[in-house]
């Protein structure tokens, strides 16, 4: 019956359908090491994870691309705060670690109050940094204890009273036994523990100057991915926009606002018209959709004559809509530009509602024409 | 792109847990198909689907370097987290909760970044698609029960509970469906 319970638990897991109690429970027993059938929960979230793999798949609007550009850029302080915690962390680390060794250093003189902090400083240690002053432990340990043999050698032999003849006696002691000499023991174990101390020291300022060193590299790198970003960025801009660029080459570029009929009060665009090229750019904002079967149609009505520029359907991405082959009409003659929603295929003259319309900004046709 | 689109999923993410940009900019076009229309599918409606995208990838930004892919499948990873994600979204939405202020980075770590098994095969985007008849074929194979509690838990986003009041069956009836629909599945892929 437990074993039943879980493999549903795990099944559940997969899936993702467990309430948030459960959830909680499951995956701190999971976190803390629990048993669970060998490589179940991992087929599983492998099968899970595949069940999608079957729809049809669907392209995100190329703008979601930008937004997730930008917001990698808004999220760099937060990557700066991280990077930064993690080199102080990498810093205590590492100042801890010295002290610790500078502790073991202490420890040789037999302090016991030395003792309690090490031991506390090592409860908190992680379990790498306990290996690290473990082994250190050992090797003082080991001084130690070849300390203690030295010193307790000296013992039978009194040796500050040896003679120089007994000196140069010593090659003559049997195999094995070395001669005992307490200052220059004593200039050893001096020369050797400050030999360690600069070793530590250098060893701390060495992996200080990596970590620096690292934090900059990676600080660099958000740098660069950030201007990585802001490049990408104009690029996209500049190739979405080089058409308007160009089109503002043209001398003879004159501007229609386009106000919202009842239809669509909320709505306005802009038409951009070169006479001289015969082209222009319409840029619309908020109009409504249509159903399936309809699309808007652009109208240039001169002397009450209505001449179609073109048949469209807005996309929520399009920046603009470039138009080609306006009529040869005098643009003194234009009334009006008015867009209507016509049939898919396209209408000879205006039959649907009109929902954006306007004249040249600054002046109305009748007033030019006079 | 051509140097890294050669890349592994496994060696893209590395390279993202180093804040490489281009390295996330390939997996955006690797994933962002097969993310967007599961998002699409879950989500309550368009505008968050497309927010949810952007959230996803900055949540790979964010935490990819804390993340040991090692022994890992970045493909289940990042399907996981973009269903959790979402699925976030849905039941806060059926829930009618406007307050955001819960969700913060311990929620994320907890409940938003999938915790995946230590020892799961490695699995692609690339395997995962080829895969793509044989899930088909496996997943017809299931009887209409055992489709329809997996479209309630995965994309309904709907918990046990929720199931047994919806199907109005107890919720122990529930787990042993869950759970045979899963097993059930993975045999017919096996066979497959």
């Amino acid at each position: 019956m437990a074993d039943q319970a879980i493999h549903e638990m795990i099944s559940a897991f997969a899936a993702g359908c467990m309430d948030q109690e459960n959830y909680k429970q499951f995956k701190n027993y999971i976190r803390s090491g629990g048993e669970l059938p060998e490589g179940e929960l991992g087929e599983l979230q492998n099968v899970v994870s595949l069940v999608p793999s079957i729809l049809d798949l669907e392209k995100p609007d190329a703008e979601l691309k930008e937004k997730v550009a930008k917001r990698l850029i808004s999220l760099q302080d937060e990557i700066k705060k991280k990077i930064k915690e993690k080199k102080e962390r990498l810093t205590n680390e590492f100042t801890g670690l010295t002290e610790e060794s500078a502790r073991h250093k202490t420890r040789d003189d037999d302090k016991p109050a030395d003792h309690f902090a090490t031991d506390i400083h090592r409860a908190n240690f992680t379990h790498d940094e306990k290996k690290i002053a473990d082994s250190k432990e050992n090797e003082t340990r080991v001084r130690k204890s070849d300390e203690s043999k030295q010193y307790v050698k000296p013992k039978p032999q009194p040796i500050g009273f040896q003679t120089q003849t007994q000196f140069q006696k010593a090659p003559q002691l049997p195999q094995g036994t070395k001669p005992v000499n307490s200052k220059l023991y004593m200039g050893m174990w001096i020369g050797s523990s400050t030999l360690l101390v600069i070793l530590i020291i250098f060893i701390f300022y060495f992996l200080k100057i990596t970590a620096e060193l690292e934090t900059k590299v990676n600080t660099l790198t958000v740098q660069n991915n950030e201007l990585r970003n802001q490049l990408l960025v104009a690029n996209k801009f500049i190739t979405d926009y080089s058409d308007f660029v160009d089109f503002f080459n043209y001398k003879d570029v004159k501007l229609v606002n386009l106000a919202g009929s009842e239809l669509s009060l909320l709505s306005s665009g802009k038409l951009f018209i070169s006479f001289e090229a015969r082209e222009g750019l319409l840029k619309l904002n908020d109009l409504p959709s249509l159903s399936s079967d309809q699309a808007y149609q652009l109208w240039l009505v001169s002397r009450g004559q209505s001449y179609s520029l073109g048949l469209f359907l807005p996309k929520p991405g399009d920046k603009y809509l470039k138009i080609k082959n306006i009529p040869p009409v005098p643009e003194n003659d234009v009334d009006l530009v008015r867009i209507t929603n016509e049939n898919k295929a396209g209408a000879e003259i205006p039959q649907g509602n009109t929902y954006l319309f306007g004249t040249f900004a600054g002046s109305t046709p009748q007033q030019r024409r006079r | 792109m051509g140097k890294y689109s050669d890349l592994t999923d496994f060696q893209l993410i590395q390279k993202i847990s180093k804040y490489d940009s281009r390295a996330l900019e390939e997996l955006y076009d690797r994933y962002s198909q097969l993310l967007y229309t599961i998002i699409k599918k879950i989500a309550p409606d368009e505008q968050t689907a497309d927010n949810v995208l952007v959230e996803v990838f900055a949540i790979v930004w964010k935490k990819a370097s804390d993340i040991d892919f090692t022994n890992s499948s970045v493909y289940t990873w990042i399907v996981s987290l973009a269903r959790n994600r979402i699925v976030y979204e849905l039941r806060r939405s059926r829930a009618m909760i406007k307050d955001t202020s819960g969700y913060n980075d311990a929620f994320e770590d907890f409940f938003i970044i999938p915790q995946l098994d230590k020892k799961i095969d490695n699995l692609d985007l690339d395997t995962a698609m080829n895969i793509k008849p044989k899930m088909e074929n496996a997943l017809s194979k299931l009887s209409d029960t055992q489709k329809y509690v997996i479209h309630l838990a995965y994309y309904e986003g709907f918990t046990l509970d929720e199931i047994s009041d919806k199907l109005g069956i107890p919720v122990e009836t529930v787990r042993g469906k869950i759970m045979a629909a899963l097993h059930t599945l993975k045999d017919n892929l096996i066979s497959e």
